[in-house]
């Protein structure tokens, strides 16, 4: 009699251990682990393997867009939290610095396959705004975008369709609202006029040189270039094959800078 | 020879120190002035936003009334804070102006009726506000950097009256936090 009760305890302890294990989609009792957005991830992770590679791949695109539009939107799908979703949305977007440093125009979406949302349907949904863009697209507005979009989707079933449809409406209202400019990031400037004065500054040196030197600059460069060349052993400055793999050779996606204040929408 | 050489030396760093600092100095305060500057300029929107919503929302329960009747008085001390240069007071302002806000998005209901044009004016002057809380975080960054920079330039400091209080920094961690209803 003993025995068993022995038993029934362990296992009741054995049990509640595994469920309060951090594990990459998360569960009722614990968070689940925040993913680093690399570039062999993508803007899309999906720590369930629910989504379909057709689905995923419309979802990859549309972030894409949205990032040549000058913001940064990534995307998790996790099973559960213990956290509230915007929590796990915020931290999300605030681990991969999500948008960019200066403006902090980023957006962070966390979904919930075994949570309900307000509506008493799954997956709960929170969409987090960096804390700039906030300024143009407000709860109110990110409310709304859900309204449209997510929630009927999900009511009928496809939450898959719906999560499409709501980077679709958000890419369509970045492109649109008013006062967005403001916190689009610029496109990288031209380099190639300071490439041209540079390569001509070159070339100007190098004939001064000829001229008055009889070369000797570029000599000295030339030689310098040979001994450091000559004392370098191999494999010294190469990339290196490490330890990391098919999967561990990314580079992180986002690194932007952007921040988090915790503001958006849940549904 | 050699002190030649050592004067020349102590001479070329006093200058690069004189004239770095002064550049970094003077590009840390700039920095802390453009930031203030968009705080004021976040908050005169703000300002015009209440009075917007002031025109639009005729009254229609005593809660409504109430927030309205709150709105409006941050808004004057916004306006009068503004006057007087005071960003501390105006910032206090808007924080009881955001609490009223929340609480106007909770009336929703009573104001259901009041269609799209307030649903618009809401979400401007939820803009707004948030606008100002971005540029306030942005401003306590640019007093913390440029108050850094006295700390190794402290003579170049003191062409511009010295360090600045940093926004906050002087708050009563034991005093009861100002929690907006909607839990924002």
């Amino acid at each position: 009699m003993k025995f068993k009760l022995f038993s029934v305890v362990v296992i009741i302890i054995l049990l509640m251990t595994a469920a309060c294990q951090q594990t990459p989609s998360g569960n009722g009792f614990v968070d689940p682990v925040i993913p680093i957005l690399t570039s062999s991830t993508g803007w899309v992770v999906d720590t369930t393997a629910t989504l379909g590679v057709e689905n995923e791949r419309n979802m990859e695109a549309l972030a894409e867009e949205i990032r040549t539009d000058g913001f940064q939107i990534g995307i998790a799908i996790f099973s559960n939290s213990a956290s509230e979703p915007i929590q796990i949305a915020t931290e999300f977007g605030n681990t991969n610095q999500i948008g960019s440093g200066e403006i902090d125009n980023g957006i962070a979406v966390a979904i919930f396959l075994d949570k309900e949302g307000a509506s008493g349907d799954k997956p709960a949904i929170a969409v987090a705004i960096g804390s700039g863009l906030e300024a143009v697209l407000t709860d109110g507005i990110t409310g709304r975008i859900l309204d449209a979009t997510y929630v009927p989707a999900r009511s009928s079933g496809d939450w898959q369709r719906g999560t499409i449809e709501l980077l679709t409406g958000l890419r369509d209202y970045l492109n649109g609202a008013r006062g967005i400019d403001e916190f689009r990031t610029p496109p990288p400037p031209d380099q190639t006029a300071l490439i041209v004065v540079v390569v001509i500054a070159v070339i100007i040196i190098v004939i001064l040189d000829g001229i008055f030197l009889k070369f000797a600059i570029v000599n000295f460069v030339l030689e310098l270039f040979l001994s450091a060349s000559e004392s370098t052993p191999y494999g010294s400055s190469g990339t290196g094959f490490g330890s990391s793999g098919s999967s561990g050779s990314s580079s992180t996606r986002s690194g932007g800078g952007g921040s988090f204040r915790g503001g958006g929408s849940t549904r | 020879m050699r002190n030649k050489t050592i004067i020349v030396i102590a001479v070329v760093l006093f200058f690069a120190y004189v004239i770095g600092g002064g550049l970094i100095t003077i590009s840390a305060h700039n920095e802390y002035q453009s930031q203030l500057g968009r705080v004021w300029n976040a908050l005169n929107t703000g300002a015009e936003k209440i009075q917007s919503l002031q025109l639009q929302v005729q009254v229609p329960t005593d809660l409504v009334r109430d927030v309205m009747t709150n709105l409006s008085a941050a808004r004057n001390d916004i306006l009068a804070a503004q006057q007087s240069g005071d960003v501390v007071a105006a910032l206090s302002a808007y924080d009881r102006a955001s609490v009223e806000l929340n609480a106007l998005t909770e009336a929703y209901p009573d104001l259901i009726d009041l269609g799209p044009l307030y649903t618009t004016l809401m979400d401007e002057t939820s803009g707004a506000f948030n606008r100002v809380s971005y540029a306030r975080d942005n401003l306590i960054d640019a007093q913390i950097a440029y108050n850094s920079t006295c700390i190794y330039f402290p003579l170049h400091c003191e062409r511009f009256d010295g360090t600045v209080d940093v926004l906050g920094a002087g708050s009563d961690p034991s005093a009861r936090m100002n929690i907006p209803p909607m839990g924002q």
